[in-house]
């Protein structure tokens, strides 16, 4: 990256980051040791995406063997959401772990189809196919 | 929903060589819609130009007003906009890309300007999904400058970036002219794509003919007219809109004109294959035309 954008960062970090957008809810459940499900609640877009990295990095550090996403209650999520899940999946592949998402929306389907995604991710139509996959 | 609406656009420019005013566009009102790809057509200098920078908000039109999202943002409202402009994606005839900047730095760009607060590792993932999605392999592509890029590569990072914020309406100046038909027919499928899978709305401007009838769900022909009993042009006016099968049966002459053999021959749907109109099935790939 080029100076222009480091420069850019460091601004933002020391003048912005305090007002980011009101942190979106993330419900995650412990099934067991080896699996957790994670199911953000509302539209997972660039002012929220970061959250649900942080809760993806949390799981992928401590070496889980399976994380389901769940977009079941997204809503939506858009290009910057993808990519925290096409992150998530390196890390997890890394470990040789899997990384499963629910997906049940057509609109979301989408989001994946268009960019080529639908056959990089497991995806699972309900939480319950995911867990006994 | 209208995602554009255009009413009573006029423009004019000095003419140095006449030494006077001429007018260009006048009183063009058009709309588009959310959902739709809607194609703007003409012939060269009608004008497409001068109101593809008008919509943008890189033209200030003589009178008239435009409003974008449902937006006012003409007469000039400039934080209606800044506001809007994070919505819209363009795409310029000549990709417009920064020749200082290599690639990736090109697409990350306008996502650092408008969500700095990403983090750098997800950007870089954005930018290769962005590239992947007009066919281009980010580790071949993405440390590259611009000038060592064929015109087609170009135009595709061009589209990628205009991609990269997610828009829900991209303008795009001639997508297609200059690509080879491959290349071409991969924007062509993108664009309808986006629009069908995504509910984006797009308007285009386009010179080919069988890339307009592949991807519009509406078109609007735009035509320089002439007075009679004067030398001087009047300005561009709208003078036809419809749905391709329309403009397809159109009887009024510089319809008939301009659309050429299109007129009478139809485009699959599914191949592109060029047949004499109104076929079922097409002749090549079998595929069903009825929507
Ligand atoms: N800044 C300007 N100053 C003076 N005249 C201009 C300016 N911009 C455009 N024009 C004139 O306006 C007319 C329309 O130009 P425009 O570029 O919009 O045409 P176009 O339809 O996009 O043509 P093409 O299909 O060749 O791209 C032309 O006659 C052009 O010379
Ligand atoms: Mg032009």
């Amino acid at each position: 990256m080029s100076g222009y954008f480091k420069r850019k960062e460091k601004w933002h970090k020391k003048y912005l980051q305090k007002d980011a957008t009101l942190p979106m809810e993330i419900k995650v459940e412990e099934v067991s040791p080896q699996m957790s499900v994670i199911i953000p609640q509302g539209e997972i877009d660039m002012g929220s995406s970061g959250e649900l990295r942080d809760v993806l990095h949390k799981t992928t550090k401590n070496k889980v063997q399976t994380i389901i996403v769940s977009l079941e209650d997204a809503g939506h999520i858009d290009s910057s959401g993808i990519a925290t899940l096409i992150e998530a999946l390196k890390k997890v592949e890394a470990y040789s772990g899997e990384l499963r998402v629910v997906i049940n929306t057509k609109k979301i389907f989408n989001v994946f189809k268009i960019a080529n995604l639908d056959m990089v991710f497991k995806i699972y139509e309900s939480t319950q196919d995911a867990k006994n996959a | 929903m209208t995602t554009v609406v255009l009413k009573n656009i006029s423009k004019s420019f000095f003419n140095s060589k006449l030494k006077k005013m001429e007018i260009v566009l006048n009183n063009i009102s058009l709309t588009a819609q959310h959902g739709e790809v809607t194609v703007l057509m003409g012939q060269s200098g009608c004008g497409k130009s001068t109101l593809f920078r008008i919509l943008i908000g890189e033209e200030i039109a003589d009178s008239g007003c435009v409003s974008i999202l449902e937006k006012e943002v003409f007469p000039l409202n400039k934080k209606n906009l800044q506001e809007v402009k994070k919505k819209f994606g363009i795409l310029f005839q000549y990709g417009a890309l920064f020749n200082s900047m290599n690639v990736g730095d090109n697409i990350a760009f306008p996502i650092l300007e408008h969500q700095p607060q990403l983090h750098r590792d997800i950007i870089d993932i954005m930018v290769d999904t962005k590239l992947r999605q007009v066919s281009l392999e980010p580790e071949k592509f993405k440390h590259k400058m611009p000038a060592t890029l064929s015109g087609g590569e170009r135009k595709r990072v061009g589209l990628a970036r205009a991609l990269a914020l997610d828009p829900q309406l991209i303008f795009y100046d001639e997508p297609s002219a200059g690509l080879d038909p491959i290349v071409s027919r991969t924007i062509d499928k993108l664009i309808k794509n986006l629009v069908k899978m995504l509910g984006i709305a797009s308007v285009v401007i386009t010179h080919e003919l069988d890339s307009a009838f592949a991807i519009a769900d509406r078109m609007i022909i735009l035509k320089r007219a002439v007075p009679e009993h004067n030398d001087d042009w009047d300005g561009t006016i709208v003078y036809e809109e419809g749905t391709p099968d329309d403009l397809r049966n159109s009887q009024k002459p510089y319809t008939v004109e301009f659309l050429g053999e299109f007129s009478n021959f139809e485009i699959c749907k599914n191949c592109r294959f060029v047949q004499q109109k109104q076929f079922t099935t097409c002749e090549k790939c079998g595929k069903p035309q009825s929507e």
